[in-house]
């Protein structure tokens, strides 16, 4: 099972290299963690980059409400995401942390080490080189650990910080994933979590969806339990972030996207299959929620 | 055995079809379709099955449920190609049964039977990966530039049948019969629509918010309140005035159409004035949907049937594991 939630990484950044190629976004950093392009459909464009642009959209909110002094953002099951690349040159009060198993740290760490030390400054500070491939300066912290035995001892929680989760507590037991979120809760003061997660196990394409991805070795134990919108956004709720910034299923994201922005990603290619997205981002949402 | 009989029995064995078969099939049907009209008369009673995408499996339901051709008069609606893993099976036997059949199965073209979509939706890599090379797509995309791209069922009081739906440029069936048929899909204009448009039960409703930005009114300047945008980047959407002004002025009581998923089969539209019938249950082996098939009997009554995906016990023969692609956000 491990294997397999460590393959959707590359499924996540083949995805968004796709977006990426064609027009839907930026990210000049994607290929260096993707060397092979491997195109995908247009509805998987479009989820992909709405899935993106959730985050990001929370990301930027997080940041523009906390401009005084420092800011922390985790990034949970971080995998190969490009993000921190992109937004520690632009905000010098941020620190970043990339949580991922080791085996996925060890490879990001390669590349991260080779190709993008400037932006995470790794040069002008006194790096410790620890064995697991990790790495630390002073505003980015990458960090092999399994989340089921999460330990920051380092970790400021004096802070504003943000949680991202994109796709990740999903495929934990719900007690793990419970115990995840907990962890920071009850340190941290400041705390806003932005979630990306599957839903609506409950009809038809839901059922076919835990059985497809079953076949390829991943369960989804969340998805039995947070199962709705409602479920997910009181989830957050009862761990104390009580102010929900938005919450939505994609569909509804999509469709509350600027008409500017439709119109521009309609012009990208033909979308042959909008009943088949429609169904398909009801099966997804976003919740974004704070104390 | 004939070439048709040998076709028919390889794909429904699970066989290859070697190169030059489908050659010799192509050139056959299309010095069929050539005969056949841009809006083919088809007899009832008929049987209008709706998107196959490749679901062989589904198919060879679908025929079970239906009847065997020549015993039941077929009429596919288009979108015999890509997304399924077995789309050259699917249109080979399809075809098959064309020249078998010609008067007991009527195809035509759906929005995928082009070399544009097939590229990018399946089709293509589907017969490189079968045949090494891309002679086999390039004699179906030429098959494809044959079919019929509408079909009109019965006499007065008839169906209107077409893969996608009605374009701002056509008000009378007549005006589809001086289309020169016989190229790629279009990107626009009224070959284009047909294969593209859909329904929108939300247009003409004044409360509706109003698509009518730029594009709109210069794309549809007959009404602005019946026709809208489409979200696929080609065809319309029209509402149910156009529907209404179509049936009445060809004299149909009714459009079928195909294009669109819906999950419980088929849905009647504009008090049973339209209706979309979708024929590849559990689309993409993902949707869960269920799938149907409508029979037009000779008082133009309407009998629907509804049938669900193959669970064969070896379900990998039906979705090669390899080719199960990520279709989902992980």
């Amino acid at each position: 099972m491990d294997r397999a939630v460590q393959r959707t990484d590359h499924d996540a950044i083949a995805s968004k290299l796709s977006a990426v190629k064609r027009g839907y976004y930026e990210d000049e950093y994607l290929e260096l963690f993707c060397p092979r392009f491997e195109p995908r459909l247009p509805l998987i464009n479009i989820g992909t980059w709405c899935r993106v642009r959730a985050i990001d959209q929370a990301i930027t909110e997080f940041l523009e409400k906390n401009t005084e002094g420092k800011t922390q953002v985790i990034s949970l099951g971080a995998g190969s995401d490009t993000r921190p690349f992109h937004l520690l040159p632009k905000h010098p009060n941020l620190v970043y942390y990339e949580i991922d198993f080791p085996t996925q740290v060890r490879k990001k760490a390669a590349i991260v080490r080779r190709h993008l030390s400037q932006k995470v400054e790794l040069c002008d500070s006194a790096t410790p080189v620890t064995l697991e491939g990790d790495i630390n300066t002073s505003r980015y912290h990458l960090l092999g650990q399994d989340l089921r035995q999460l330990s920051l001892p380092d970790l400021d929680e004096s802070v504003p910080t943000l949680i991202i989760s994109e796709c990740c507590l999903c495929y934990l037991a719900p007690e793990s994933s419970h115990l995840v979120l907990e962890y920071f809760a009850s340190r941290v003061a400041h705390l806003s979590i932005v979630l990306y997660e599957p839903i609506g196990l409950d009809d038809e394409f839901g059922r076919v969806m835990a059985e497809n991805l079953m076949m390829r070795g991943l369960c989804l134990p969340t998805f039995q339990k947070f199962s709705t919108l409602d479920s997910q956004t009181s989830r957050l709720r009862e761990l104390g972030l009580t102010h929900t910034i938005s919450a939505k299923d994609m569909e509804q994201y999509y469709n509350d996207l600027p008409s500017a922005e439709q119109k521009r990603i309609h012009r990208l290619e033909f979308l042959d299959e909008v009943e088949e997205m429609n169904l398909l981002l009801r099966h997804y949402c976003v919740v974004f929620a704070g104390k | 055995m004939s070439l048709t009989d040998r076709v028919i029995e390889l794909v429904q064995n699970g066989g290859h079809v070697p190169e030059s078969i489908v050659s010799q099939l192509c050139q056959k049907a299309e010095e069929l379709l050539l005969e056949e009209s841009n809006v083919q008369f088809v007899h009832t009673p008929v049987t209008i099955c709706g998107d196959i995408h490749g679901q062989l499996h589904d198919l060879l339901t679908l025929l079970k449920t239906g009847g065997k051709c020549p015993d039941t008069n077929y009429l596919f609606l288009g979108d015999f190609v890509d997304r399924g893993f077995y789309s050259v099976e699917s249109f080979l036997l399809l075809l098959s049964l064309k020249v078998r059949y010609p008067d007991r199965m009527t195809l035509i073209r759906g929005n995928h039977e082009s070399r544009q979509i097939t590229a990018s939706y399946g089709f293509y890599d589907e017969c490189i990966r079968k045949y090494g090379s891309a002679n086999v797509w390039r004699m179906c995309c030429n098959v494809f530039d044959y079919l019929s791209l509408a079909a009109l069922v019965g006499g007065p009081g008839g169906v209107f049948c077409v893969h996608g739906g009605l374009s701002p440029s056509i008000t009378k069936i007549d005006e589809i019969r001086s289309i020169d048929r016989k190229q790629e899909v279009p990107h626009e204009g009224p070959m284009c629509d047909l294969l593209w448009s859909d329904p929108d039960e939300s247009l003409n409703d004044v409360t509706s918010p109003s698509i009518g930005d730029m594009e709109l009114q210069a794309a549809a300047s007959r009404d602005s309140q019946a026709w809208g945008v489409s979200p696929r980047g080609a065809g319309y959407l029209f509402g149910r005035q156009p529907v209404e002004e179509f049936n009445q002025l060809n004299n149909t009581s009714l459009i079928a159409r195909a294009h669109q998923l819906v999950l419980e089969g088929y849905r009647e539209l504009f008090d049973e004035q339209l209706v979309t019938v979708w024929s590849a249950p559990n689309y993409c082996y993902r949707c869960g949907n269920i799938a149907a098939i409508l029979t037009i009997e000779d008082d133009f009554s309407r009998t629907y049937r509804e049938f669900e995906a193959v669970e064969p016990d070896d379900k990998s023969r039906v979705v090669p594991m390899k080719q199960l692609t990520p279709e989902y956000f992980l």
